[in-house]
């Protein structure tokens, strides 16, 4: 018992050390975007809300030189863009990725495995690719860049995040359940929605909360197939970093953070009040 | 009791049979083939030209080893597999392409498939709910029920706050609330533990009497098909081995494959030596020999090899001076005592297989035989039946 001591207590540091990296960068962020100080992020230099005053377009007490989001409208706008996108490309994605996890697990079809492996394409494909795909294809279908194109290039791989976790939750499902349902007279859409729906429903909801959130997150591939006046958050961002890493970017930041975890915990909470 | 509702229908059903006429039965299954094409590439025969017939509130039971198609056959009735070849009319109507949903069957599943987000009333309420019956209706019938099969006052109760048994009754409403013209269920039963079986089969066939549903009942265990059924079909390898009411299942078993399956059997070898008009003689290896009253039915020419089946009931202690029979003599090997009677396994020299013998525990037996001790036994003609073919089959 007592060599095992030592062992507990090297991982122990080793589960605090590694929590440590994944989280501390992340605390760090939230802390900065309260650091008054506008020129070194790493002096604290008291507590202030100036820069999300700044992000919300309130004037801010600091001089106009430190003023990085020249315009909030910008700003707004690309929240507004990437909320747009991301609530039309998952509910989308929701529709037909719970289609084809039901087709793919019910239905007798010939090269089934071969459609199920091609679900998984879009996921490990390297982004980069996807998005050179895709301008190309757009630029080539001469479809101007928008918006709409950045709805569509999200379907594309989002169908396959919300597959793969509704394919998930109908492996739980007893099949029995359907057969009994139209052993008692149900036709097949009665027992979709009366049987099938119902029991996969968290796993449709998680799926599209996930597609939600890795919509609002994707930067590489709407990098490229965004319009001109279609910016979405983060390659708004993305933009202002290039001009350099400012404060206000922490507090931007930390309100998506917060976003998300809203978010997240809305799904799981609906999950476990399902069960 | 039993006899008398069972033999006008068998009766009935064998003129049906011979006059080939319309269909009386409410379920008549004709010449049903089904084939399986395993993933290794083989070919599974699971029902294999089976023709079964059903009559109007019939419990007929299913009977058979694991694999040999009591399942497929429940499916294939139900609407969740197609035949290969032959027919199926419920109430004399083809039902040939029908959707599982347009059939006048119910069933009760094996795993009972109750639907876990649903309460028990609503369960209950399913198919009532979809056939848009009306809802003060609907709540009637769903009590109604509920109360039928004892569970009143559960309707609220959500599925998993239900015990095995409890589930097997909402099971059992949810599938008879509609009235189906037939029952199927797939052994229902093998989930419960034996005493809660026990009285869930006397429940079961109380409920089938009250409501007049016929029954088609899949089980492999035979007493329990014994005890329940108006007729059993025994199948075996995806053939039907044979149909019949339990007791001519039982003392007449058509071949060996239903003598070892339906209670237990001492099947000794023997040779036919004589075949006269009205009798056949047979011979032992052990040079015996006996004289059995030809049935109806049966072809034996001298020299065929047959099984002789007698059961261990039929054993008796001691020979009388006169009657014909069988005798044999060996070491008793092992004794159980279950109240009424003795179980004894014997040792012969003759049998490959050790004899089995019941004999009643009245007082000339006293404390029962001791493993060892020799002991004679004798089985009475009248209580052997030859049956055709090998025993390995
Ligand atoms: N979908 C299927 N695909 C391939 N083979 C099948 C399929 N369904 C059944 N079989 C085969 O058909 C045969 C009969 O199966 P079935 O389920 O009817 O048996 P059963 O009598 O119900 O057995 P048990 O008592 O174990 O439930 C078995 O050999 C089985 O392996
Ligand atoms: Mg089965």
């Amino acid at each position: 018992m007592k060599r095992y001591g030592g062992l507990s207590r090297l991982l122990s540091v080793y589960g605090f050390l590694f929590f440590a990296f994944i989280y501390a960068p992340i605390v760090l962020i939230v802390v900065f975007s309260f650091n008054a100080n506008p020129v070194n992020m790493m002096i604290w230099d008291g507590f202030t809300l100036d820069w999300y005053r700044t992000i919300f377009g309130f004037p801010a007490r600091l001089t106009e030189s430190t003023l990085y989001v020249e315009s909030t409208r910008q700003l707004y706008g690309a929240v507004r863009n990437s909320l747009l996108v991301a609530l039309v490309a998952s509910s989308v994605s929701t529709v037909f990725g719970t289609a084809i996890a039901i087709a793919v697990a019910r239905f007798r079809f010939r090269l089934k495995s071969f459609y199920r492996a091609f679900m998984f394409m879009p996921m490990i494909m390297p982004d980069i690719v996807l998005g050179i795909a895709l301008l190309i294809f757009f630029v080539s279908t001469g479809v101007k860049l928008s918006v709409y194109t950045i709805m569509i290039g999200h379907c594309t791989f989002l169908i396959s995040y919300v597959f793969i976790v509704v394919s998930a939750r109908i492996a739980d499902m007893d099949e029995k359940l359907e057969e009994a349902s139209a052993d008692l007279g149900a036709n097949s859409w009665q027992t979709f929605r009366r049987v099938t729906l119902p029991l996969i429903l968290p796993g449709v909801i998680g799926g599209g909360l996930l597609a939600f959130i890795i919509s609002m997150d994707d930067l590489v591939i709407t990098y490229f197939i965004a319009g001109v006046d279609s910016t979405t958050l983060p390659v708004f961002i993305y933009g202002m970093l290039r001009r350099g890493i400012k404060p206000e970017i922490n507090a931007i930041a930390t309100i998506m953070l917060v976003f998300s975890i809203v978010v997240a915990s809305a799904g799981l909470y609906l999950r476990a009040r399902r069960k | 009791m039993k006899m008398e509702a069972t033999s006008p229908m068998a009766a009935a059903q064998a003129r049906d049979a011979a006059e080939n006429g319309p269909a009386r039965p409410v379920l008549e299954i004709r010449h049903a083939m089904k084939r399986f094409a395993t993933p290794e590439g083989q070919e599974v025969v699971a029902l294999d030209d089976v023709s079964i017939s059903v009559a109007p509130n019939e419990f007929l039971t299913l009977l058979g080893p694991s694999g040999c198609g009591k399942t497929t056959l429940l499916r294939v009735v139900s609407g969740f597999e197609d035949l290969d070849a032959g027919d199926i009319f419920i109430d004399r109507q083809d039902i040939a392409g029908r959707p599982a949903y347009r059939r006048p069957v119910n069933t009760v599943f094996q795993t009972y498939a109750l639907f876990p987000h649903l309460s028990v009333a609503r369960n209950v309420a399913y198919s009532l709910e979809i056939a848009k019956v009306e809802q003060a209706e609907t709540r009637r019938r769903v009590s109604e029920m509920l109360e039928l099969v004892g569970l009143a006052g559960f309707g609220e109760r959500r599925i998993n706050q239900l015990s095995g048994g409890q589930q097997q009754r909402v099971a059992l409403a949810r599938a008879l609330v509609a009235r189906p013209k037939i029952l199927l269920l797939d052994e229902p039963l093998s989930a419960l533990d034996k005493s809660l079986r026990g009285k869930m089969q006397q429940e079961l066939k109380a409920l089938q009497h009250e409501l007049g549903i016929s029954f088609v009942f899949v089980t492999h265990d035979q007493e329990e098909a014994l005890t329940m059924s108006d007729r059993v079909a025994v199948l075996g390898q995806g053939k039907l081995q044979q149909i019949g009411p339990p007791h001519e299942l039982y003392r007449t078993p058509s071949n060996v494959f239903v003598a070892r399956f339906v209670g237990e059997s001492n099947l000794f070898a023997a040779t036919v030596s004589e075949v006269g008009p009205a009798h056949c003689h047979f011979r032992l290896a052990d040079g015996q020999e006996v004289r059995l009253p030809r049935r109806d039915g049966q072809t034996f020419s001298a020299g065929d090899k047959v099984q002789l089946l007698a059961r261990p009931e039929d054993a008796r202690p001691s020979p009388p001076d006169n009657g014909t029979g069988l005798r044999f003599s060996g070491p008793v090997r092992e004794v159980f005592f279950v109240g009424t009677h003795y179980k004894l396994v014997i040792g012969t020299s003759e049998a490959d297989e050790p004899l089995k013998a019941s004999l009643p525990a009245g007082e000339d037996l006293g404390a029962g035989p001791a493993p060892g001790q020799m002991i004679e036994l004798w089985f009475p003609a009248s209580r052997l039946h030859p049956l055709a073919g090998e025993v390995g089959s």
